[in-house]
């Protein structure tokens, strides 16, 4: 008995950690460091070459496009699915009854297989597909959807109708978190309904925020299935991600290239974590 | 009451842009080839004029799915290599990650917090960047094309570990602290504190690790090599557009196991996405 | 205390690998298939000879006599019938006696069938027209009432005609060991034939739904159109209780059973000397099984003879007491008695092994792999291709398995380069240099395999070529020296004779691009590697000058499927137009013997016509196919380059089934030879019957082949072959012959497309 207290309290819990920690070592860590590994040497040859894949990545016009477009897609998918998601949250909050099955209505779309979800894709946005014959009931132009720039935009609807439900709760639990106390003491003091949100729901969601934000992103890494389901290796370049990159340099053996650009990357991620870590924990 | 209306409106639209899909596929694996070609051939096969809306069938029929469950034996060797592929990564899971997670929660070893930046780092890695390494790894394991590979890769995803770390994470120190002071061992605490009260955080984990693995799709597509081992997630686009029936009706299926376990799991989820959100 | 806990994670973790462990073996069976191939050296194998058979014959039937000697019928060259023995020296034959001199073969009278039974007599079934109904000149579309005859011949070749009361077509016909014969007519169940009436009896009870069926032993195994296979007592006719290993293992084979042509049958059954013994065999090889037992055991492996040859057809199959094997089989040249013998001292499975990739499956390949394990029964080729009809991979996802294959050091020793992405590979060193191959490699055309050539090295020898041609009047030919004039001569034409085709009317704005694209498309990448679009647009511009939308008839595409697509770069197609004054210039590529044979056959008949290869923008192009490349990183380079090396042989390249031209150009002179005079063609659309026309073919002038070859020896610039350039290219031209897009913005489009793919 007396003797447990003598642990020292620096190694608890290690132990409970330490299986996963193995097997997350070997199969994702050491992988990574073998990427890490690759993108300082040559594709086939094995042979140090220092940063030249880093040059060449950065000089090459498909990883540029590919960067841009996938920054320009986290840019205004993640903003928008947040502030969506948040005016669903707080229309929910409002009513009090049916919240239950609006709930289960907007996290379906979670449960849809991709390739389910890429069968409505064709049949929506194909030249003679939905949107073509309202279009052209409306007298509007028609077009190949998937073929024209609007292809960016189809692929931000296609993540915001995923995970507007997975984001609702989340911004649902962080209302609940608040206090009602906090509310009726406004109130008291004549604040209006605009004045209690910016004074009291905003900044008592500010701490779920962050989190809500890594997942987001987490989540839209998985677009990528429908895109390459729907357009193949090659969609229309508003729409051409990092991910199709990787996936044709990979095809093309070029796993220098690969590697460089993957770490660069994680690099990114990995900032935006932190970021996010810090403004979360701070 | 017109202010609830109001709300009430939007709501509902979106909620049904939402669920309208369900709709268009089982209405679609209601219909004849004929109704099929008529109303989406625009799309699926060169016929002229436009997609119209599938709202019902017009003539309900069950051969798509007679179609696809009599002379498909694939479809169900398939469906079964997915129950054994999100049986295997469940359990694995369950195994390493629900402890790693209370360790993660309640422990105090050192490099805790640098640790679980890497585990939250490499949760967000997309497959792409690490499939090479990943094939170079299991092709020494000898894993490759087998089931097991796929299964080891998938059970030390760190995903769940940082789902339920926020559960583990709001059990209140007291408790553990009472329970130390009564004698129990750091795995009776586990066992007796924690996962009953984190139970809810480990049944979203695996009801979100459901959804993601009954839908896998690449890295099936890049380790297993013998389609006689490919999931169900794998059948589907595989299925020619000249089959478009058949596709609807191995949706729908391969989407019952999801919708079951999704409404099963549905409290759980929302406290579990939910929890994640909490800060305590 | 620490060590307990220690301990217990560590069990816990045990137990849940162990969990986990029995959830993968499930599924991981087949790692250890591969496993036991290691154990090295085994020692014996049956080998495969071919027994000479007379010259120019072709072989009905064989049955092994009830003293063991093997009996075949045969036809000759001159169209009479012989049956004959094969000697003890197991080489040479010996007359057993001719069949009637009025049996000799005519346009009207053939010998269809002969089934020869173990006790020395036979059966055959004679055709011939009805009564004096000869046929109306002119209506070639009827043809005239044929009436078959059936015959009894006993052991010295004497026939007496059986009343046969069935006048059906006869499907199969085999004698039991008891001297009965048991056939199988149209629209009648398996019957046993009285050779004095001339009835049927019916020989097993309840299996109307038989599609043929073997004997083996005392047993009857039908095949029904489930792919059942049902045995009977032989002598009862009493369906006896299913062989469950048999009809799996048979199954699980993955052999179809179903029937495609009425002369080779993808099963064969045969018995042994031992009671209960079974033997069988399909293309997958030859199997042993004791009746109702529990083990099939593979006894000859097909896929390291011609058994696994897609060419070869199975007629019939002896087991000799002996512990050999006979087959009868026949491939697109000629009959083939295969013998198996058992050599003690070769290796049970081959010693060396070389991976061969191929992206898209082709025949000819195959048939070579076949050709040349026969005769290297050291070597075992292993031939993975990525994209199947039944794996539904995406090429791309088949590249990148085949990339991480090599990355990871156990990547195919023989690449076929067709579709993979050459200059990527080529870059990171990953292709062998086939200079010296090439160079040793006798009557190649040079030309073609030169023109592969990059930085003075050949990475891939391409084995089969197709060649862009145009045929039109001799007039209009000598105008056309590029684009522009064959642009100009089409409208010309079009405009001079409105009913005559430019363009073949069933191919859309996409398949007319697909045929001028080989004659066109070195022209469009500039030598920094992007696309020039001027050229492309040019392109665009006079195919649009070319197409006629209105003169398109849209056929249904289902009912074609996706082949139609791949071959839309022929000319075959048209051929026949010109022949019958249908279309007044023809453009595509061309592809096999017969499409020649059709071309020779048109300037032959009719005057005034003539053919040259097409200069479309760019001059002396062609289509390089089959681009066999070795890899840099095989551990067999030298056995890899020997495989290579044969592949170029004559023998090999004589190997046909459509995939293109042989780049040996002894190969193809045989081909020509082989051209059967005569042979009556045909096409039309079910819906039109006016549409139909038919040419007789005769075999080309020495001339017209020396005239083709030494076209084919000046080309020398191989067309684009990158299937994402071929791809944007063809997309475009829908929309732009459609109007959607002018010329320049499809051009654009391309370059945009392609510019992004060049970038990576």
């Amino acid at each position: 008995m007396i003797e447990r207290k003598k642990i020292p309290r620096g190694q608890t819990g290690f132990l409970f950690v330490l299986p996963s920690l193995v097997g997350v070592t070997l199969f994702i860590l050491i992988p990574f460091v073998d990427v890490v590994r690759r993108s300082f040497v040559g594709a086939a040859s094995g042979i140090w070459v220092g940063l030249a894949n880093y040059q060449t990545v950065f000089s090459n016009r498909a990883f540029r496009l590919a960067a841009g477009n996938t920054l320009r897609f986290e840019g205004v998918c993640i903003p928008l699915l947040l502030v969506l998601s948040l005016a669903a949250a707080l229309l929910l909050d409002s009513l009090k009854d049916h919240v239950q099955f609006f709930k289960g209505c907007f996290l379906i779309p979670m449960a849809i297989p991709v390739a389910s979800a890429v069968l409505l894709w064709k049949v929506l946005f194909h030249e003679r597909g939905l949107l073509s014959g309202l279009m052209h009931m409306l007298h509007l132009p028609e077009a190949d959807w998937m073929g024209t720039s609007w292809a960016f935009w189809i692929l931000v609807v296609s993540y915001i109708w995923k995970n507007l439900g997975y984001d609702m709760v989340l911004w649902l639990a962080g209302l609940s978190g608040i206090s009602p106390s906090l509310y009726e003491a406004a109130q008291v003091d004549g604040a209006g309904r605009g004045q209690c949100f910016i004074y009291i729901t905003l900044p008592g969601l500010l701490p779920s925020l962050f989190t809500i934000s890594v997942l987001s992103v987490l989540n839209s890494f998985k677009v990528f299935r429908e895109a390459y389901l729907v357009a193949g290796d090659y969609p229309h370049e508003s729409m051409y991600l990092l991910q199709h990159l990787f996936n044709n340099w990979y095809r093309d053996l070029s796993m220098d290239k690969m590697a460089a650009g993957a770490v660069v990357h994680a690099g990114a991620i990995f900032l935006l974590v932190l970021f996010l870590q810090r403004k979360w924990e701070g | 009451m017109i202010w609830k209306k109001m709300v009430m409106f939007p709501l509902a639209l979106l909620a049904f842009a939402a669920v309208y899909p369900i709709c268009f596929l089982l209405a679609g694996s209601l219909m004849g080839s004929g109704e099929i070609k008529e109303s989406l051939g625009a799309a699926l096969g060169g016929s002229a004029g436009y997609v119209q809306i599938p709202w019902l069938p017009r003539y309900p029929t069950l051969v798509s799915y007679v179609e696809l469950l009599l002379d498909s034996p694939e479809f169900f060797v398939m469906f079964w290599n997915s129950v054994k592929l999100v049986a295997g990564i469940l359990l694995g899971q369950l195994a390493f990650g629900v402890p790693a997670a209370w360790g993660f929660a309640k422990g105090t070893f050192p490099f805790r917090k640098a640790l679980f930046t890497v585990y939250i780092l490499l949760m967000m890695m997309p497959f792409q960047v690490l499939m090479l390494s990943d094939h170079l790894l299991l092709d020494r394991l000898h894993l490759l094309d087998t089931h097991m590979g796929l299964i080891l890769l998938s059970v030390f995803s760190t995903f769940p570990v940082f789902i339920m770390y926020r559960f583990f994470d709001g059990v209140p120190d007291a408790l553990v602290e009472a329970a130390r002071l009564d004698g129990a061992s750091q795995w009776q605490i586990f066992f007796y504190v924690g996962l009953p009260l984190g139970s809810p955080g480990v049944i979203s984990a695996m009801v979100l690790g459901f959804l993601e693995y009954w839908n896998l799709m690449e890295p099936p597509m890049t380790f297993l090599k013998s389609k006689e081992l490919w999931p169900l997630s794998l059948y589907l686009p595989a299925i020619g557009l000249d089959r478009a029936k058949v596709a609807f009706a191995a949706s729908v299926l391969a989407l019952i196991p999801a919708i079951f376990v999704f409404l099963a799991g549905q409290d759980h989820l929302e406290k579990g996405i939910a929890a994640a959100a909490v800060k305590e | 205390m620490r060590v307990r806990k220690i301990m217990s994670i560590v069990l816990a973790a045990v137990l849940s690998l162990g969990i986990l462990a029995g959830c993968g073996q499930a599924g991981g069976g087949n790692e250890d298939e591969k496993g036991s191939g290691d154990t090295d050296t085994a020692k014996g194998r049956y080998l495969e000879t071919d027994i000479q058979l007379l010259e120019n014959t072709s072989v009905y039937s064989m049955v092994k006599l009830e003293d063991g000697t093997i009996r075949i019928a045969s036809r000759d060259q001159e169209g009479r019938q012989s049956v004959w023995d094969l000697k003890e020296d197991g080489s040479t034959w010996e007359k057993v006696y001719d069949m009637p001199g009025e049996w000799k073969q005519t346009d009207t009278f053939f010998v269809t069938h002969v089934s020869l039974s173990p006790k020395g007599d036979a059966f055959a079934v004679t055709s011939q027209p009805a009564g004096q109904s000869q046929e109306a000149d002119g209506d070639m579309l009827e043809a005239p009432q044929m009436e078959d005859h059936y015959y009894h011949l006993d052991g010295k070749g004497k026939a007496t005609e059986v009343p046969l009361q069935v006048k059906e077509y006869p499907y199969f016909m085999q004698y039991t060991k008891d001297g009965e014969l048991v056939a199988q007519f149209q629209n009648t169940p398996v019957s046993v034939v009285d050779m004095e009436t001339g009835e049927l009896t019916d020989k097993v009870s309840g299996a109307e739904d038989t599609v043929y069926f073997g004997i083996a032993g005392d047993t009857i195994y039908t095949v029904d159109h489930d792919g059942q296979i049902l045995p009977f007592d032989l002598h009862t006719g009493e369906p006896l209780a299913k062989d469950e290993n048999l009809s799996d293992t048979i199954t699980q084979s993955g052999v179809g059973l179903d029937l495609h042509t009425l002369q080779t049958m993808p099963l064969l059954f045969a018995g042994g000397k031992e009671e209960q013994e079974v033997f069988y065999c399909t293309s997958k090889g030859l199997y042993r099984h004791i009746k109702d037992g529990d083990v099939t055991e593979l006894v000859i492996d097909g896929s390291l003879n011609s058994l696994g040859n897609p060419d070869t057809g199975l007629i019939s199959l002896e087991a000799t007491d002996n512990d050999e094997f006979y087959i009868l089989g026949v491939d697109s040249q000629s009959s083939k008695l295969l013998h198996y013998t058992y050599s003690k001292d070769t290796a049970t499975v081959p010693e060396t092994e070389l991976k061969a990739w191929a992206l898209y499956d082709n025949s000819e390949l195959i048939q070579n792999i076949s050709q040349y394990q026969k005769e290297n029964t050291d070597v075992y080729v292993d031939l993975e291709v990525g994209v199947t009809e039944e794996n539904g991979v995406t090429a791309s996802d088949a590249l990148k398995n085949l990339g991480t294959e090599i990355m990871a050091g156990n990547g195919p020793d023989v690449l076929v380069l067709d579709g993979l992405p050459v200059d990527h590979y080529v870059e990171k060193g990953l292709l062998e240099d086939l200079s010296n191959v090439a160079q040793d490699a006798e009557d190649l055309f040079t030309n073609l395999v030169s023109a592969m050539e990059r930085d003075g090295k050949i990475y891939g020898i391409p084995l089969r070529f197709s060649i862009p041609l145009v045929e039109a009047d001799v007039q209009s030919l000598e105008k056309i020296q590029d684009l522009r004039s064959l642009a100009d001569t089409a409208e010309g034409l079009k405009a001079s004779d409105p009913d005559k085709y430019v363009c073949d009317p069933y191919y859309d704005g996409t398949m007319v691009a697909a045929q001028l694209y080989d004659a066109c498309s070195a022209a469009w990448v500039k030598e920094d590697g992007s696309i020039d679009t001027e050229s492309l647009q040019g392109f665009y511009t006079q195919l649009a000058r070319i197409y006629d939308p209105e003169g398109f008839v849209d056929v249904d595409v289902y009912a074609f499927g996706e082949g139609y697509q791949k071959y839309t770069s022929s000319i075959g197609g048209d051929l026949l137009q010109m022949y019958c004054d249908r279309s007044a210039l023809n453009f595509g590529n061309i592809w096999s013997d017969a499409e020649l044979a059709q071309l020779a056959t048109t300037l032959a008949d009719k005057g005034g016509i003539g053919y040259k290869p097409l200069t479309g923008q760019a001059a002396h192009t062609f289509l390089p196919k089959l681009m066999t490349g070795v890899s840099s990183k095989s551990k067999a380079k030298e056995e890899a380059k020997e495989f290579v090396r044969f592949l170029l042989t004559e023998k090999a390249q004589t190997a046909n089934q459509g995939g293109g031209l042989p780049v040996n150009e002894r190969a193809l002179q045989s081909q020509m030879d082989r051209i059967q005079e005569g042979t009556t063609i045909g096409s039309g659309m079910s819906n039109d019957p006016d549409s139909y026309v038919e040419m007789t073919i005769k075999k080309p002038s020495p001339e017209a082949v020396g005239q083709f070859i030494s076209y084919v020896k000046e080309a020398d610039t191989p067309a684009l072959t990158d299937e994402i350039i071929r791809d944007a290219v063809l997309s475009q031209a829908g929309d732009c012959l459609d109007g959607k897009i002018t010329p320049e913005e499809a051009a654009q489009a391309v370059r945009d497309k392609v510019d992004l793919y060049l970038a990576e």
